[in-house]
This record gives C-alpha cells, structure tokens and sequence, in this order.
C-alpha cells in the first residue's frame, strides 16, 4: 500500500488484491465524459452505498454529471470539486481510500488522477434515532442515541450549537476501525481530563471496539470496582447537558449510548428531567432514590439482622406475626432470603433475555405465581416476599442501571455481613462500600463529590445533589468545570439576591 | 485535578478528629459523672473543654508555624533526640489509644448487640476495617470521615433528640454545685480525652488551609463536649444521680428506654449503639495511621506493609490487655498519667520557641528595614 498512482489499473490492481474474497465490497468500473473516454472504477459496501443510478443520491448525481461532461473538464471538476458536491474528500494514499471505503462510503478512482475521491453516502445500516427505553422521562426530549457516531454527535450538536464544541474523532481496534468520538467544550473541559482521556484510549490495541463498554473497562481507574467510573446515557440531552458542565463524553460507533466522564455518584443518581421540573419535587424524588438506593442493599440484610439477633427492635405485634409467619418454614431466614433473592435474579435475568411480551409475561408469573406458591409450600414466609419485592423496588428506583448493578452484588456482601454480625455488619458492610467509594477517582474527581470534598466548590454541586435548589440558584457549574470559567448562568440586571 | 491534590479541607479534618473522640468522649465522659454529683461533672466537664480549648488554640498556633512536616521542625527547634521522644511519646499514646478503643468496642457490642459473638472476633471485624480505611491514605480517611460524620452523628442526635424528651423522669432540677478539688481532678480527666491532639500537627502541612487548623480543632472541641454534656444531662434527667451509679453504660441504657414519637422500632438501643461504634471504625483507623506514620519517622522508612503490622501490634496490645477494665486500667495510667502530660509539656515548650524564633524574626526584619 502507499500512495496512489496515477494509473488507474495499477490502483485497480491493488484494490482488487485487497478486497479479494471480501464479496460485499464492490469494484465498479465505468467511464466518465460525454464521449465515456474516461475510465474509472468506484469501490464501495453494497448496502452501505446509494443506488448511484438515483437522481436523489450523491453519487448517482455526481455521476450524471460526469458523464454529461466533455472529458477535458472531468479532471478539473474533480480535482476543484467544481460539481459543489459537500461530502467528498480526496484521499492521496490508499490506506486512506480503503478506510473511507470501510467506514461506508464510495471511493471513486480515476485515471490519470494520483488520488482517490470519498464520495459520502447514507453509510451502514443502523436503528436510526430512537426513543429513549432505559432513561425513560416525564418530561423532555424523548429522542434517544442512534448506533451510528455521527448521528450521535450531530444529536448533541443539534442541541448546542457553538463552534465551541468540539468533536474528536479517532478509529480504535486493530480490525473493527471503530469511530470514536470525543466530544467536549473547549474553555469548560479541563485539559488534563482530555489528556488523560487520550492517554488512555493509546493505551491499548485490541482486535475490536464493539461497544462503548469495551473503552469503559479498558480505561476504568479501578478495574476491580463494580461501580461505574463512567456515566452511560443513551440520552442526547443528557449528554449535551454534561458536555456544557465541563464533562467529555465519549462517543463510540456501533454504541446507542455515550460515556460521560468524570462521574460521581451524584451524577449517576439524577437524571436529565430532573433541570425540568420543580427543584421541590425533583429534590423528592432523589431522596426516594438515595433511600431505594438503601434499601436495595440493606433490607435483606436488615430483615436477617433482626430476626437472628435482634427481635428486641421489632414492635411486639409485629414479632408475634413474623414468628407466626416463619413458624412452618423449615429454612433460617439467611437461607429463606437467599433462595427467594436467587429466584428473583433468576427472574429478571430470564426476563431480560426472553422477547419483549414473553419477559413481561415471565416477570408477572414469578412475581405472583412462584412467590404465592413458595409462601403456601412454606418454603418462604410472606414477609421474606415483601423484603425482596421492596429491595427490588429500591434498585429499579437507581436511575443508573450500572450503580443499580453493582449495589445488588453490595446486597449479597450485606447479606452475609448481617448474618454474621447483626445490625453492626451492616454498619461494618456500609463503612467498607463508604471507604471503597472514597477511594474511587473518576479521572481524578473524587468519587464521592460533593458529599466529601464539596467544600472546594461552593455554590456548585453543593445546590445540586440530594437536594436541587430552585434552578436559578444553579448559577456554578460543578467542579468538572474549569475553576475560572464555572459561572453558567446570569441573570441580565443582576439578581435580586446578589447572586448569592 | 481537585481530588488529586493530596490536602484535605479544614472541614474534613474537623469531622475526622470529631469522629475520632465522640465515641470514647460519649461513653467515657459519663461514667466519669458516677463518682459525683451531676451537677459537679458539668462543671468538671465545662473544665476539662475550657482546658482542651486552649490546648486546641495552642497546637493551632505551632500549626500555623509548621513548615515541611512536623518532625522535621521539631528537629530544627529542639534537636533530633528530642524530635523522636516526641514520635516514640505519640506513638505510644496512639497505641494506647486504639487498644483502648477496641477493647471498648468490643465491651459495648458484646454487652449491647452481639452477647453470643467472640470479643476477639469482634475486634479483628473493627481492625480489618480500620486498615482498610488506612489503606487509602489519608485523603480517603478524610472524605470517609467527611460523609460518617453526617450519616452516623445525625441520626444519632435525633435519637437523643427523642430520648431526652420522652424518657425524662424529672430528675434534672435547677440546683448548686460545689467547688472541689475532686471538680478539678475530673476535669483532668476530660481533658484527658482530648489531650492527645497534638498529634493532629503531623497532617498540619497536609491541609489546605493550616492557620484554621486551631480554629477547627476549637471546634471539634466545642463540638464534643457540647454533645457528651448533652448525653449526659438527657442520662441525668431519666436515672437522676443515683441511676447513673447504677448503669456502667447510662448512655445506651438511656437509648433502650427512649420512644421516639412516631418511631416504628420498639427498642432504639441497637442502632444508637452500631451507628456509635460505626465511629470507632474512623477512630481506630486513625490510631493505626498515626502508629504507621510514627514508626515510619521513627525507623526512617515508611513501607505499605507497615498499616497491617500495626494493625496485628494493637490487636496483640488489646489480646494482652484481655479485658477493657485492664485495658482503660493501662490507658488511664500510661496515656493519661504519663504521656498526655508529657505531650502537653512538649506542646508548650515548641509554643514558646516558636514564639521566640517569631518575635526574633520580627525584630530582624525590622533591623533589615
């Protein structure tokens, strides 16, 4: 490979040899200008690439064109891209033309011409602009990623449109040439995130990025962690959101959701209608979800803890029904808890894979079929159904399916903690997450800010985590912004606090 | 990037040293009152934190005037010999300190909690999570302090919140007090859980704002006292005088008999008491950071494994120790008696040299001028 030659058989040749044995990759050879004097051949995807013959595609009217043209003018037409076409490029190597050719566009050869011409085209296949399904909102856009870059970055700078976001593309994975894009304001990002970001995206080779998930644990500070070091959104504003408080998102092809860095555990428990409705209700909301954040991890474990060891706390009503509910199960209530916690991972996990209607379906039988059966086989007592339907319900509340993740493995950690050492392993269980949490940097932003460290950002984060103030007082951005530029919001005439 | 500055906040070493005495300030404090009359330990006590406010003050100054870290100035002042009986005195006190800790630990959950588990478990449970906390350094401690001190301190003032009104028997009554000799002695004594917070002055150069290290340490004082004050009068008002000879623990004795308006649970006692040894976690930890630090300055090397070695050295102390009477015994003589007055003395003494190197610094400047 090398540079293109200027005669059109030589690079012909050697596309030929490249794409042999490659059956969807197409070699078109055809002649341009009036008199067809011209040769030429296009190399492109077969579905990836227009009909050329279609009026309304790029190609098929650059094309027509060319054809309609007397030969001494094909060369200048292309070479000043005097057709006015907007999506071509020339390519000079042909390392070049076959990258273009492989991220879905046509590459047009032509002779006496020692360059390739990308010709854009509608591209690979892809799902299009969705509908939100996992970040789903009240109110707000409902318009979700697509599994295409560019059509991702073009949804976040539909909704900033400021020559000051930037967007930086770069193929990762030896083989699957993956676009990736990293998206960010300049003047807001700080540049050692960007350049701890690029770092670590050099860091390694690898034969395929086949999901934005794949970066994320390649790059993680600490791999070991179950917590999510980065924010995943298939949320456009979101993303655009985060990307105006200073954070980068990182925007992988192939992938409906983008990475957003850094992340704290407080921005992975808000969610993007949460700057759209009333700072009382949304400050409600999140302390329901901090408190089913609690439960999805403690109840079981609770529920051990006062049935083994401490009955005492239990009001006398409800200790003489919970012995007479646990009277015929033959199982301790550490056993009763796992078995009915098991069947229910069993569930959601069988629920998850089956289609659509049939997951629902499987999620409806377990729920009140085995869960009523399992209570008259007295296999479980129906408060053990009533703590695991509450832990569930708490993790569903976590708006972050990765923290909702990793809270249920804490569960089990809990579980056994309680277990063991009553209600103080369950203190002894939270203190080791609180130190685990302490110690986890997102690209060296703490973790748990601004609940430790908040102090070095007043007026940011610290109106803005279990509680939100009324969006005015939002006036700082949070700490992913750089230190000078962190005022975000003004209110022209000044405010009639002082801006305080 | 801001967590990667390696300081912490004044807020976060306030919440640390906080967290670091609430504890031992809340179930020792009051059994101090046993021997006197209440109204007599409040004046002891008012003593004991005006005495530890002004020893907070003091060690804020030396803090102010600590350049580089803390064993290296006290080099420059008073010599190297001195320097390491300094080290060697707080490392003692530290150790002393944490096995004390977890005997207390494990008295209180074997006595509140866990009367079946092993003690010897028990505080392996509270050292495996005292080194893990260490293992992060002391941001991590910081930030875990930061968020503990709020999460366990806040539940538990409502709890006493609630106790002090529903479980009060009237026996907090408007009255005098005498002035005693015995007064001063308790006042000591109080002093006594705070009188090793000069040690606090070897993170002095790890703090982002070193000359409110006084300020917040006034604080944490203040802060401690008001809420063994508070406990022990809502303990006064529910057992009166008599009561609290009785209880060895009025504090949670209190807690089991509180009803807490609205409250689900029927006894509050169990969560009061793990949420109060949740802090003993923060507590130890810092016993065992100081010791590694300590012995690091001590034998010049500062090696990762040293937080576990450290960790087995207080476990081994507390095994040996085989109760907590024998352990608070030890505590009470060793650390009390002979190393808080020690370290006090040292305090004053680097006080007054600094204070001299000040006013000849001034004195040059001004020859220069």
């Amino acid at each position: 490979m090398g540079k293109l030659s200027a005669e059109l058989k030589k690079n012909e040749q050697a596309v030929r040899e490249l794409v042999k044995g490659c059956d969807d990759i197409l070699v078109r050879p055809m002649r341009l200008g009036k008199q067809q004097g011209i040769d030429c051949f296009l190399v492109y995807i077969e579905t990836a690439v227009s009909n050329m013959m279609l009026e309304d595609s790029v190609i098929g009217k650059m094309l027509n064109r060319l054809w309609e043209m007397e030969e001494e003018d094909v060369a200048e037409a292309i070479e000043n891209n005097s057709l006015g076409v907007s999506d071509t490029k020339e390519l000079p190597t042909m390392e070049e033309a076959m990258a273009a050719m492989l991220a879905g566009n046509a590459v047009l050869f032509v002779d006496h011409f020692d360059k390739a011409i990308k010709i854009g085209s509608k591209g690979y296949p892809g799902t299009g602009v969705m509908k939100a399904d996992s970040e789903k909102v009240l109110r707000g856009s409902k318009e979700a990623f697509s599994e295409s870059e560019k059509v991702n970055t073009a949804l976040i700078r539909k909704r900033v449109r400021d020559t000051t976001l930037k967007v930086k593309e770069t193929p990762l994975g030896k083989h699957s040439n993956t676009m990736t894009a990293v998206v960010y304001m300049e003047g807001l990002a700080y540049q050692p995130i960007l350049d701890n970001l690029e770092k670590k995206l050099d860091s390694f080779e690898i034969d395929g990025v086949l999901d934005g998930g794949v970066i994320e644990h390649l790059t993680a500070d600490l791999k070991y962690s179950p917590f999510p070091q980065y924010q995943t959104t298939e949320r456009p504003d979101r993303a655009a959101m985060a990307v105006l408080e200073g954070r980068v998102a990182v925007i992988c092809d192939n992938s409906p959701e983008a990475l957003l860095l850094p992340a704290t555990l407080n921005t992975l428990f808000q969610t993007s209608d949460d700057y759209y409705r009333h700072f009382a209700i949304v400050s409600f909301l999140r302390i329901l979800r901090y408190l089913g954040a609690f439960l999805a991890v403690s109840l079981p474990g609770i529920y051990v803890a006062a049935v083994n060891f401490h009955p005492q706390l239990l009001p006398t009503n409800l200790l003489f029904s919970l012995a007479e509910a646990r009277a015929g199960v033959p199982f301790p209530a550490l056993v009763e808890v796992l078995l009915l916690e098991l069947s229910f991972e069993l569930l959601r996990e069988a629920g998850l894979r089956m289609p659509g209607p049939v997951g629902n379906t499987i999620g409806i039988v377990g729920g009140l079929i085995i869960g009523q059966a399992a209570v008259s086989a007295n296999i479980v007592s129906p408060v053990v159904v009533v703590v695991v339907a509450l832990t569930a319900l708490g993790s569903f509340a976590v708006p972050n399916e990765e923290v909702s993740e990793a809270l249920r493995l804490v569960k089990y950690m809990m579980l056994g903690l309680c277990a063991a050492f009553g209600i103080l392993g369950l203190v002894f269980g939270w203190i080791l997450v609180l130190v685990h949490l302490a110690g986890l940097k997102s690209f060296g932003v703490s973790y748990l800010m601004p609940f430790a460290g908040g102090s070095v950002n007043p007026g940011g984060e610290s109106r803005d985590n279990i509680l939100r103030a009324p969006l005015d007082k939002l006036y700082r951005r949070p700490l992913f912004a750089r230190r000078q530029n962190r005022t975000r919001m003004r209110k022209k005439g000044g405010w009639p606090d002082g801006g305080r | 990037m801001v967590a990667d500055n390696g300081k912490i906040s004044t807020r976060q070493l306030g919440r640390m040293v906080v967290l670091d005495w609430i504890g031992k300030a809340a179930l020792l404090l009051p059994g101090l009152a046993s021997g006197v009359s209440g109204r007599s330990f409040i004046l002891s006590l008012v003593l004991g934190v005006g005495l530890s406010l002004a020893y907070g003050r003091l060690v804020g100054y030396l803090a102010s005037g600590v350049r580089g870290d803390f064993p290296s100035y006290v080099e420059e002042r008073l010599g190297r010999l001195c320097a390491r009986l300094l080290m060697f005195l707080y490392f003692g006190y530290a150790f002393l300190n944490t096995v004390l800790l977890l005997r207390l630990f494990e008295e209180i959950a074997l006595t509140f909690i866990l009367p079946e588990a092993s003690g010897e478990l028990l505080m392996g449970v509270l050292v495996l999570g005292a080194v893990y906390i260490v293992s992060g350094g002391l941001e991590v401690r910081a930030r875990v302090s930061e968020v503990l001190c709020f999460t366990a301190l806040a539940p538990m003032a409502l709890l006493l919140l609630g106790a002090a009104f529903t479980g009060g028997s009237g026996y907090l009554v408007p009255g005098q007090a005498e002035l005693s000799p015995e007064m001063a002695g308790n006042g000591l004594r109080v002093f006594m859980v705070f009188g090793g917070m000069g040690i606090f002055l070897f993170v002095a150069p790890r703090l982002e704002e070193r000359k409110e290290m006084g300020r917040t340490l006034m604080r944490a004082v203040a802060v401690t006292g008001l809420a063994a004050a508070a406990l022990l009068l809502a303990a006064i008002n529910a057992f009166g005088e008599a009561g609290m000879r009785a209880f060895p623990w009025p504090v949670i004795t209190l807690m089991s008999s509180a009803e807490i308006p609205g409250g689900f649970l029927q006894r509050w006692d169990v969560i009061f008491t793990a949420l109060l040894l949740g802090t003993f976690f923060a507590a130890v930890s810092a016993g065992l950071f100081y010791m590694r630090r300590l012995a690091g300055g001590l034998l010049g090397k500062d090696r990762p494994a040293a937080g576990p070695l450290m960790a087995l050295f207080v476990y081994a102390g507390a095994l040996w120790c085989a109760s907590y009477e024998t352990a608070a015994r030890v505590y009470t003589v060793l650390g009390g008696y002979l190393c808080v007055p020690l370290l006090v003395g040292f305090t004053l003494l680097l006080a007054v040299v600094e204070c001299a190197g000040r006013k000849n610094g001034k004195a040059g400047e001004r020859r220069r001028i």
